[in-house]
């Protein structure tokens, strides 16, 4: 398991380096939900709103929307492939996805299209620690936040 | 359409004075410190501090145009004002909600909003400061044409969620309604029900309809209120460039910030703009649309953009009035001293706290009237006062009127 600070990332999982969000592939198809990191960076999730199961969504689009108290925006889909079942909990009580990230705080269930292609640009295995590293560090010099210094004035 | 004009915005002066129109500089003057802006304001009733309300904010002011300009400035200080009074005087202007309450209690006459707007602009543009956060929500209105940075193109993404919808809703090259949705509607997934509900109401009525989706920008209400008004030119610009294309005769909005920025900058000629409310009271006018309230006990919110900004007070008030068979109960206060949401003036980007405790006095006025819903006409409005219930775990239910239309309608020809 991947792992900086309190940040954890369980070696069976696919993440998107820029959303932050894992792809677990199971028999059903492959589970979707929201890495540690990105949890914690988005702050608690008040609002979720997931397509319904029959949707086909392709790599990279939206399959849903999150509001948390840092972000609001897209849920972009791991892999492409069609939404077979959403998570109810979630959508009932959205804050699983900030207290049970890799269990409960899953968002859906989706039949892959293309998979072997999609997972080949998602981070896995013996990649995961060190780009983990890179985004913790980056998080914590603000690296993506623009320092006050450096604010353009209009 | 080819009558639209959009508007220039004068450059802040590279005097003195900032941008302050000579009117706001009397205006900054004739303050006699009664203290009633004071008292009216729910920002101040929360933080405790006169610089949040528009008497403190001309007091320190007016402290700074003697540091920097005055004869006692120019003998006591030769440097001028420090940054820490630049920057004490941009707390406070900046905790403003700019809900324009105030403005109903001042006894000469200021426009305590426009004055707020002014200095913030002042501080914005002249003294580069923003508070944290505007800037980011500025490059993301840049970037994306939205202020959440949410990738534009899936602006619709809200509409993805009904299944019934006309396919060409998106692809229209004419149409005679335009629904500008406005950015809290497209992307907070907290009240995606409103536009939903809107665009079902519209197409229940046989409207001849049309989405902008990712060809829709900020409308730039939220530059304008953070003082950054310059840049909002930009993304009016644009909209005004996608209307020309469809060709339309009619707008409709949820939002009643965009409706009070399309209504007072964009000066457009030909094209009637409507807000839900008054869409769907045309509706009830014309027979189209027949409600039932049952015996719920049902209030009303003013939004300030819709109510004090617009004037809009009657079509939400006869929509209900018409169907709640006596159950209609008038929020105190209401109309033009409704009270703030504690959503407005951008404070949300830099103080999330602050709106909470701002909106827990309407929560708090919602529940001692004996409502069981609370009708609301902002989406704004209603995400903060739905977190606020929330959080209170209260039972009492807000609605937008395009939701309750939807859910508690029965649509028909009506004498149309």
């Amino acid at each position: 398991m991947a792992q900086v600070k309190e940040f954890f990332l369980p070696d069976d999982l696919y993440y998107d380096r820029k959303e932050h969000i894992w792809a677990r592939l199971e028999d059903s198809g492959v589970r979707v939900g929201l890495d540690s990191f990105g949890a914690c960076a988005a702050g608690t999730v008040a609002y979720i709103k997931l397509l319904p199961p029959g949707r086909q969504v392709q790599k990279g689009r939206p399959f849903g929307s999150m509001e948390a108290g840092k972000y609001v925006g897209p849920l972009k889909a791991p892999v492409s492939g069609m939404i077979t079942e959403t998570n109810q909990e979630v959508l009932d009580n959205p804050n699983l996805v900030n207290l049970d990230h890799y269990g409960g705080g899953w968002f859906v269930l989706m039949v892959p299209a293309n998979l072997d292609e999609d997972l080949a640009d998602l981070a896995h295995g013996e990649g995961v620690q060190p780009w983990l590293e890179d985004e913790v560090r980056d998080y914590e010099e603000g690296g993506k936040l623009k320092k006050e210094e450096e604010r353009e004035c209009v | 359409m080819a009558g639209l004009i959009p508007i220039r915005w004068t450059e802040p002066n590279a005097d003195h004075r900032g941008p302050f129109s000579a009117r706001q500089l009397l205006e900054l003057d004739a303050c006699t410190r009664c203290g009633e802006c004071a008292r009216a304001c729910d920002s101040f009733r929360v933080k405790g501090d006169e610089g949040v309300a528009l008497i403190g904010m001309i007091r320190r002011r007016r402290r700074l145009f003697q540091q920097e300009d005055g004869f006692l400035g120019k003998l006591l200080h030769k440097d001028g004002a420090s940054e820490e009074a630049w920057r004490e005087f941009q707390e406070g202007v900046f905790s403003c909600t700019l809900c324009g309450r105030c403005q109903q209690y001042c006894p000469v006459g200021i426009r305590t909003r426009d004055l707020a707007i002014t200095m913030r602009q002042e501080l914005a543009t002249a003294r580069c400061l923003l508070p944290k956060n505007l800037d980011r929500a500025r490059d993301a209105v840049r970037e994306e044409g939205n202020i959440f940075h949410f990738p534009n193109e899936d602006r619709a993404l809200w509409a993805e969620f009904l299944d019934d919808i006309p396919a060409d809703l998106l692809t229209k090259e004419r149409a005679d309604v335009l629904y500008f949705v406005g950015c809290v509607s497209s992307f907070s997934p907290a009240v995606q029900e409103i536009p939903q509900a809107l665009l079902r109401v519209l197409l229940k009525a046989g409207v001849d309809v049309a989405l902008l989706g990712g060809k829709e920008w900020c409308c730039g209400f939220p530059l304008i209120m953070g003082g950054l008004a310059g840049e909002a030119q930009r993304v009016m610009d644009h909209n005004i460039e996608e209307i020309r294309h469809l060709g339309v005769k009619t707008i409709v909005f949820n939002c009643p910030s965009c409706y009070y920025t399309w209504s007072k900058y964009y000066r457009l000629e030909g094209v009637r703009l409507l807000h839900a409310t008054q869409f769907i009271r045309d509706l009830v006018r014309s027979g189209r649309l027949k409600l039932d309230l049952g015996d719920l006990p049902v209030t009303y919110h003013d939004p300030c953009d819709l109510g004090r900004g617009m004037g809009e007070y009657d079509a939400p008030r006869e929509v209900l009035k018409t169907f709640a068979d006596g159950n209609y109960i008038e929020l105190s206060p209401s109309r033009e001293r409704a009270l703030c949401c504690g959503g407005g003036g951008d404070v949300e980007m830099w103080d999330p706290d602050l709106v909470g405790e701002i909106n827990s006095q309407l929560t708090g006025a919602v529940a001692k009237s004996g409502a069981r819903l609370v009708v609301q006409a902002c989406p704004q409005c209603k995400r903060v006062t739905q977190r606020g219930l929330e959080k209170k775990h209260s039972d009492i239910r807000t609605m937008d009127i395009a939701e309750v239309a939807l859910e508690f309608g029965t649509f028909g020809d009506g004498d149309r």
